[in-house]
């Protein structure tokens, strides 16, 4: 069985507004392997959202999904592997409604909008096992309990009629979490799932994922802006700037070793809890309008090693070890290749 | 309920003239009603006894989660609320000393320049009908400190001073970023000259990079004003690097009072313990999975708040004496101070300090 259980090649999602074209997604790479966790990281309006919304055909209009591929390679049983491209999938078709809440599940930030406060936790989690089994209302309503209990909220049986408001935020997510792996998904994305959350929350939360990966042997895709979060559970980490994947690698190369000036200056610019107080070293600028991109390099109006070069040349991939690609002019001389042509 | 008065731990700390605001018992109390005619059927203790001192030129932190009673504190001091009872004592410039929660109305009027506040949401706390100039013009003109030829001069030194361009001053608030917004509402606050300023969670609705850049500000003006900071935010790493000494709410009460580095490598309370376990720690080889307190439980209801010491259904130290008996904020040498009954003996974990 291939390790890889979904490979993202090239994938470009433009929003076609009344002031222009945003390129919310401008050429991503990523690989997400069966059973790790990859942290996808960046500031707000770099893409990263959009982009996982992707791989559950549900990113709103007027966004379309110009270009790439989203392979996704589910096993069918007994060893054998599916290879399905979601890109192709039709947004309201059969195969990809299959795929959403069984396969690939997804877990929100807001937890009070995205429950539904008009049905019980229960009938929302009974309306997804339903939706993807053959287990009858009782069944169903089992299991809920069951997975209540699993995600760890006291007295299932009864919180399982109650609504959404009655829940207080961590609980909330709890039965976000429940609700989402009800169907025993392959891979589970979160999208900034315990931003809302305070910190002993957001702790508890976090190791209830991580424990539930292991046991579901679940992929985890990770969005975050939070870089100890990702410090804290992440085996890959991507790392994201307007659109394009600045730098990939594993966590600890992006935290000790990391190449690209945005994750260096990422890194440089977070007041640390273990450290002495010093002055904070910030990014300049600001992340740019997203009408009115920079040439070249996007991230290069705010970079502190940019070279001349940078506001005419598009970086490629450059891949500096098996698992370390980076997107700067300053490593693809380095790596050997003659600058690219001025891309388009 | 056992209401027991509590020494203040800082009783008298005002006769220092270096303490510039001193809180004492400060209580804050909503009522809950019911029905048409607004029985009163409880409170929610939102502030239930809250004492310290904010020294003249230093950041108070004070932490805690969602819902302890921390912005409420901030905004009983600016008197935004009528606190239900308690004393401000407020050192004027002068040297004179005033209880704030006391006055009322038009009382209160000089003291709206020496205290300002700084919000969290920079989006919903500026009109967007109005223009950046007059937005902070506004806090001129009704004040009246400025005379209207000198009004435009002042505005465009402070909005030089706190990195934007003057020359913006007549565009609305939309056409701005959440970091140059917020900005906007630092000016907004530090037109006045202010004394203390508050800064409600300032920095906690702004990404990463912006972040640090806002926090640098507020530390170069602080320097420049010569201004004291009380800074709330529910960010360990953030209060962790602005402040100076750190109060730690939970439920309506303080539970420890301490300097930055204290705090952090030596708490006391096992409130305080288990926040700054839960922290997540910026290098992916000191992972404390396994090794971090987990908190059972949700954090206490303040209208119906556990007997005894509020903390003690979550607290893996608990013993009898907490179910039935509220601690009181007590001195434990060096300048630290802590509600817990055991503060002396428990062995607590802090943060280990980098080198």
């Amino acid at each position: 069985m291939p390790d890889t259980l979904i490979d993202v090649k090239g994938l470009k999602i433009h929003f076609f507004t009344d002031e222009g074209v945003v390129r919310a997604v401008d050429g991503v790479d990523l690989t997400l392997k069966r059973g790790t966790t990859l942290a996808l990281v960046g500031e707000s309006g770099c893409g990263k959202s959009v982009a996982c919304r992707s791989f559950l055909q549900i990113v709103h209009s007027p966004g379309k999904i110009i270009s790439g591929q989203i392979l996704f390679n589910p096993e069918t049983g007994n060893g054998q592997t599916d290879l399905i491209d979601i890109v192709k999938l039709h947004p309201k078709g059969r195969q990809i409604r299959d795929i959403r809440g069984k396969e690939i599940s997804m877990v929100f930030q807001e937890p009070m909008t995205s429950l539904s406060p008009m049905y019980t936790i229960g009938n929302q989690i009974m309306e997804n096992i339903q939706l993807h089994s053959q287990m009858n209302k009782k069944e169903a309503r089992r299991l809920s309990i069951d997975m209540l209990d699993k995600v760890g909220i006291p007295r299932p049986d009864r919180l399982v009629d109650e609504y959404p408001f009655r829940l207080s935020g961590g609980m909330r997510q709890r039965a976000m979490i429940a609700m989402a792996l009800s169907c025993n998904p392959k891979v589970l994305i979160a999208d900034e799932p315990t931003t809302a959350l305070d910190v002993t929350t957001q702790a508890n939360i976090l190791d209830l994922m991580l424990d539930l990966q292991k046991q579901y042997n679940m992929a985890l895709l990770f969005i975050t802006h939070d870089l100890g979060v990702v410090a804290e559970i992440a085996d890959d980490v991507a790392v994201m700037y307007l659109g394009k994947i600045v730098e990939r690698s594993d966590v600890n190369t992006i935290f000790n070793n990391s190449k690209h000036p945005y994750t260096q200056a990422l890194l440089r610019s977070i007041p640390k809890i273990t450290m002495k107080r010093e002055e904070l070293d910030p990014i300049k600028g600001m992340v740019p309008n997203p009408y009115r991109r920079p040439g070249g390099c996007p991230f290069h109006p705010r970079c502190s090693q940019a070279i001349p070069e940078c506001n005419l040349i598009v970086p490629a991939v450059t891949q500096l070890a098996e698992n370390h690609a980076v997107q700067c002019l300053l490593y693809e001389n380095l790596a050997g290749r003659k600058a690219a042509e001025p891309a388009l | 309920m056992i209401e027991s008065i509590q020494p203040s731990p800082n009783g008298s700390q005002l006769k220092d003239g270096s303490v510039l605001l001193e809180v004492n018992n400060l209580k804050m109390h909503f009522a809950i009603t019911k029905g048409i005619f607004g029985r009163v059927k409880g409170f929610t203790k939102a502030a239930d006894d809250v004492s310290f001192f904010i020294q003249k030129g230093e950041t108070l932190g004070l932490v805690g989660e969602s819902g302890c009673g921390k912005t409420t504190v901030g905004r009983c001091i600016v008197r935004a609320y009528r606190p239900t009872s308690g004393e401000i004592l407020y050192r004027q410039a002068d040297d004179s000393v005033v209880d704030l929660a006391k006055l009322r109305g038009d009382e209160l009027r000089p003291f709206r320049k020496d205290l300002r506040m700084i919000f969290q949401d920079p989006y919903s706390s500026l009109n967007p009908r109005m223009t950046v100039f007059d937005l902070i013009n506004e806090v001129l003109k009704v004040n009246q400190l400025a005379k209207p030829n000198e009004m435009k001069e002042r505005v465009e030194h402070l909005l030089e001073r706190v990195g934007m361009r003057p020359e913006y001053m007549q565009r609305y608030p939309h056409a701005f970023s959440g970091g140059e917004r917020q900005r906007i509402g630092i000016a907004r606050a530090l037109i006045t000259n202010p004394r203390l300023v508050i800064c409600d969670e300032a920095v906690s609705g702004l990404d990463v990079s912006i972040r640090a850049q806002i926090l640098n500000l507020l530390e170069e003006l602080q320097a420049d004003f010569d201004l004291t900071y009380l800074f709330i935010s529910h960010d360990l790493s953030v209060i962790r690097h602005i402040c100076d000494r750190i109060v730690v709410m939970y439920v309506g009460k303080v539970v420890e009072i301490a300097d930055g580095i204290e705090l952090y490598t030596n708490p006391r309370h096992p409130y305080t313990e288990a926040l700054m376990s839960a922290v997540p720690v910026i290098n992916p080889n000191a992972r404390k999975r396994g090794a971090r307190i987990r908190l059972e439980g949700d954090i206490a209801d303040p209208s119906n708040p556990p007997a005894g010491c509020y903390f003690h259904p979550r607290c893996r130290y608990a013993q009898e004496r907490c179910r039935s008996e509220a601690p009181g904020l007590r001195d434990t040498g060096n300048n630290h101070f802590v509600a817990c009954h055991f503060a002396e003996q428990l062995n607590l974990a802090g943060v280990r300090m980098a080198d």
